[in-house]
């Protein structure tokens, strides 16, 4: 979920300053409103901070006249090892314009705030590698990190509002109609990435949850595969298939599932494998998929597995598929993964485990 | 059956001759015995029945100091004509060399009780020897006459063997049941109180009682023996065998002298192999040289006249004549060889029989091949000097597995080693594609061990124009009929190498090379191997020969596409064998792929046939390579 280029624009714009004729007197930009600034940062991931920090530490290099390079903090928020040593210097330095120019000095929490931006920035690193049920943690993390902002821009505005020789100009009116575009627009955007990641999936109405070992059987395809990993649920038909799955599950991660379809005979083990090799090269390129074809526990019973794996903005992808005949009719178990890149291995292995257990039954 | 009944009446036209007065068969017929009217009797009472029934079988055997004297009697009734059809000739197999055969009855009762005496002027005789095995048998055929449904058959007939004559020892096998019901087998030996007679008997429904140098043994309602697609009825069939001999050591020694015999006169072989060792440098070219001089410079000629049945010919004059059957070959084989300093010993073989455990008591009258076998490096290597195109590392195909006694003093018969795989085939595929969406297909079958015995033995008779011919129909047969291959064959002559078929076939444009690809390679060679391969038995366990194949397939999409979709890798593994395939992309426009398919010989169970038979379609389904390409 990136901003759009224009707000590359804005942030840039407000590094404009305007020459004086009195040297002694900056000129900067009026400070943003708190809840335009708290929602920009949230709706946008967090990542206007990025812009909003080049744009403040641009502001601070004016006024202290110091060796800051502001392009350079706006990676600060995507490196959580820079941050280490990043958030102190700024706040040190921002400590030290308001002592000279005369305005009340931050005390008050400011170590405090070093400290609970770091954290917040680890979680989101955390919740992002290793946590398997990353969603709800990802946007606590980023609600928080605006409302960080927001503090450290408290700041910023009473250096500014505060401090001797400088004056604040208006911002322009195409500057804040952007800005309001802009915040609708992700806002918009973001209750959308709410909705399906977090709010969909909780609104699913479990038909069973299971646990780790418990079994699905399906007595009509006389079929049946245990689960590896607790959180699974069975959901209604049509949850996320078009309606033509036999069963199907939601996975504990946000963004996985299993369905079950049944085949006639006209299919075989190849067009089925084919079918699912050739939608996920049309999605994501060729030569993404794996098929292997194996007999079931020594015995003269195939099963058949595909595995492909992509990635989609930067996040991995995978579709795993097992196939076993039975009884008149082929049963094809398709698992489908998204999750960041830890957690996407870990719920892998877990969805091929639970395949490999793929078996008709009596 | 009809495709053997017109064999068998061909077979009659061209080698028999009628035998009215042939010197060893009488006929002192008669129309009224107690045996005639025990058929007659048993007529009157018949009832309901619906297949051959054969009523009565007598096997009366004297035994004195000169000869045998064996009574048979016959009774057979026929309650349809399908029954008429398929056991209405009489057939006895007779020594011509020692044995005299006299009739006294051969008639048939039709259903309305006339009788129709046989006519001795329309009884044949066929010689029923198969090649590369020695036997001095002829079978007399008796067309019976007047058979219809509701008939019957009388005979009487005795068979009478000089003992001098007989060149190894007596024996006698009883089938105890056969291919139709029976249901009354009388048997009968009488024995000088001097001499020793053994016997054993494997059937639970025969009982024998031994007393005075008598046995006597008699069964009733006898269950027919159920025939099988691929099985050797001496290997199951209850049997009750009687003979002269103590123990194999008597028997080794026995067939040892005979094989001497042929070896006191060597004259020509030191010489032969001063020539062959001074072509050849290596023990294994020497060896190589040596077999292939008797296989394939001794033509083999049948030569089992009185006193050479089993004795081979004097070693010289094969040498000399240069001809000889297997026994001969074998003599001159073995003499040279121990010229090579090689301990090569002659090897008698069943080739009928693969179970040690139903050669009951100690006979040679099992045996009618013989091979020569010597150790080398720790490893005992069997050549079948009628096979010319098997080399020495491999036993023949049609051995393996059989029946053997080697001629090394006190050696039990036990099973000739088999190859875990006799089929061995290697495919290397090259597939090229044009800019014009065709394809240049490169391949290279390789054959090995007996296989490529196998394949010189189809070739040789044919030339290199009908080979060429053959191979193309093959090909056309088995993988398209679209394209016009060129061959080349090589190494067809050779005896010990693999046998290399490469052929290059261009197939003109069917994809379209605008659109994405999808593209599937049937693996006809593997599917062709396959359906040789499938178990019919329905009775009785099948033996699985063997079989080995590797395929490495190279695919050049020529630029053209870019892979987008592999083939399926494949796993299966069973008790039964394996198949594997490994999928390899060499760039975006060439991947290679490789499969194995082994299934080590075994005896599959009746229980386990259709299982196997499924692991084989498994193997089939599996055995095509599909692949998609998208456009550059």
């Amino acid at each position: 979920m990136r901003q759009p280029d224009s707000e590359t624009t804005l942030e840039q714009s407000e590094l404009e300053i305007t020459p004086s004729s009195k040297p002694e007197i900056l000129n900067l930009a009026k400070p943003n409103s708190s809840i335009l600034l708290f929602f920009l940062v949230l709706f946008s991931f967090g990542i206007y901070s990025c812009f909003w920090l080049v744009a403040r530490v641009g502001e601070l290099k004016l006024i202290r006249q110091n060796s800051m390079t502001p392009f350079l903090w706006f990676f600060v928020p995507l490196f959580f090892i820079a941050q280490l040593f990043a958030w102190p210097a700024l706040v040190l330095e921002l400590k030290r314009a308001q002592k000279e120019r005369g305005a009340a000095v931050w005390n008050a929490w400011r170590g405090g705030w070093v400290a609970l931006a770091i954290i917040t920035s680890i979680t989101v690193n955390v919740s992002e590698q290793v946590l398997a049920n990353d969603v709800g943690v990802f946007f606590m993390s980023v609600a928080i990190w605006a409302f960080l902002i927001l503090i450290l821009d408290r700041q910023f505005t009473r250096l500014k509002k505060e401090g001797e020789g400088i004056s604040l100009q208006p911002r322009s009116l195409v500057i804040r109609t952007v800005k309001i575009v802009v915040l609708i627009t992700s806002g918009v955007v973001f209750l959308l990435a709410i909705y399906e990641l977090v709010a969909k999936p909780l609104q699913l109405e479990s038909v069973v949850v299971y646990s780790d070992g418990d079994h699905y059987k399906n007595t009509k395809l006389k079929v049946r595969f245990p689960f590896a990993q607790g959180g699974w649920r069975q959901v209604p038909i049509g949850s996320y298939s078009d309606g033509t799955a036999e069963a199907e599950f939601s996975g504990p991660v946000a963004a996985s599932y299993l369905l079950v379809f049944r085949h006639d005979l006209s299919s075989s083990f190849s067009s089925i494998a084919n079918f699912r090799m050739d939608n996920f090269a049309a999605d994501y390129g060729p030569n993404k998929c794996k098929q292997i074809r194996a007999l079931m526990d020594g015995q003269l019973e195939m099963i058949s597995f595909v595995s492909c794996e992509a990635s989609s903005l930067g996040a991995p992808i995978g579709i795993f598929v097992a196939v076993i005949k039975n009884q008149g009719h082929y049963v094809e178990v398709l698992g489908e993964l998204t999750a960041s890149r830890l957690p996407y291995r870990l719920n892998k292995r877990k969805i091929e485990k639970m395949l490999k257990q793929v078996r008709s039954y009596e | 059956m009809n495709r053997f009944f017109w064999t068998l009446l061909l077979s009659i036209g061209l080698s028999s001759s009628v035998v009215a007065k042939h010197q060893n068969i009488e006929w002192k017929l008669r129309n009224s015995s107690p045996l005639i009217e025990r058929a007659a009797a048993y007529q009157k009472l018949a009832g309901e029945q619906n297949e051959a029934n054969q009523v009565l079988l007598s096997v009366d055997v004297e035994i004195n100091a000169i000869e045998i004297r064996t009574r048979y009697k016959i009774i057979w009734y026929f309650p349809t004509k399908e029954s008429v059809q398929k056991y209405g000739t009489e057939t006895k197999y007779f020594n011509e060399l020692n044995e005299r055969l006299t009739f006294y009855t051969a008639l048939t009762i039709d259903s309305k009780g006339k009788k129709h005496p046989f006519k001795p002027s329309s009884a044949q005789i066929i010689d029923s020897d198969s090649y590369t095995t020695f036997s001095d048998q002829k079978e007399l055929v008796m067309a019976m006459p007047g058979l219809d449904s509701g008939s019957m058959i009388v005979l009487e007939f005795e068979s009478r063997v000089a003992r001098e004559k007989l060149e190894v020892d007596w024996s006698n096998i009883i089938y105890v049941n056969n291919l139709f019901k029976r249901d009354n087998l009388e048997v009968s030996y009488r024995w000088p109180k001097k001499e020793s007679f053994f016997w054993s008997n494997s059937s639970e429904h025969l009982s024998c009682h031994e007393l005075a140098s008598t046995l006597t043994c008699s069964a009733k309602r006898l269950r027919k023996y159920k025939g099988d697609y691929a099985v050797s009825w001496r290997d199951v069939l209850p049997q009750l065998i009687v003979g002269e001999m103590k123990d194999w050591a008597a028997v080794n020694r026995r067939a040892s002298k005979a094989f001497n015999l042929a070896m006191s006169d060597v004259t020509g072989v030191k010489q032969l192999m001063v020539e062959i060792e001074q072509k050849n440098e290596k023990l294994e070219d020497k060896i190589t040289a040596a077999h292939r001089f008797a296989a394939r410079d001794i033509r083999y000629v049948s030569m089992s006249e009185y006193g050479n049945t089993v004795t081979p010919h004097q070693v010289a004059s094969v040498l000399e004549a240069r001809y000889g059957d297997c026994k001969d070959k074998s003599a001159l084989l073995v003499a040279m060889l121990r010229e090579l300093d090689l301990n090569a010993y002659p090897v008698l073989v069943a080739t009928n029989r693969s179970e040690v455990n139903n050669l009951l008591i100690p006979s040679m009258a099992y045996f009618n091949h013989m091979i020569v076998c010597f150790p080398l490096n720790g490893q005992t290597y069997c050549i079948d000097a009628t096979d010319q195109n098997t080399g020495w590392n491999y036993i023949s195909s049609w051995i393996q597995g059989k029946v053997q006694l080697p001629l090394l003093g006190e050696v039990l018969p036990s099973n000739l080693s088999s190859n875990k795989f006799r089929w061995e085939l290697a495919v290397d595929t090259e597939l090229n594609f044009d800019q014009l969406g065709g394809v240049e297909e490169k391949l290279k079958r390789r054959f090995s061990g007996v296989y490529a015995a196998y394949m010189r033995n189809q070739m040789q008779p044919k030339g290199e124009e009908e080979t060429s011919k053959w191979l193309k129909k093959t090909y056309r047969d088995l993988v398209s009929s679209s394209a016009d291959p060129k061959f080349e064959v090589s190494s067809v002559d050779e005896m010990d190498v693999d046998l290399k078929i490469k052929s290059v076939t261009k197939y003109p444009p069917f994809a379209d090379v605008a659109d994405k690809l999808s593209y599937t390679e049937y693996d006809s060679w593997l599917k062709d191997e396959l359906d040789s391969l499938f178990l019919r038995n329905e009775y009785y366990p099948q033996l699985n020969q063997g079989f080995r194949y590797k395929a490495k397939m190279s695919i050049h999409l020529g630029g053209l596409w870019r892979g987008s979709r592999e083939t399926a890798e494949i796993d299966l593994v069973h008790r039964f064998g394996s198949m594997k395939r490994n999928v390899t992309s060499m760039s975006q426009e060439k991947m290679e792929v490789e499969t194995e398919v082994l299934i080590p010989r075994q005896l599959i169970s009746i229980e386990d046939i259709p299982k196997f038979n499924k692991f084989l379609s498994l193997i089939n389904n599996h055995s095509s390579i599909s692949i998609g390409g998208l456009t550059q």
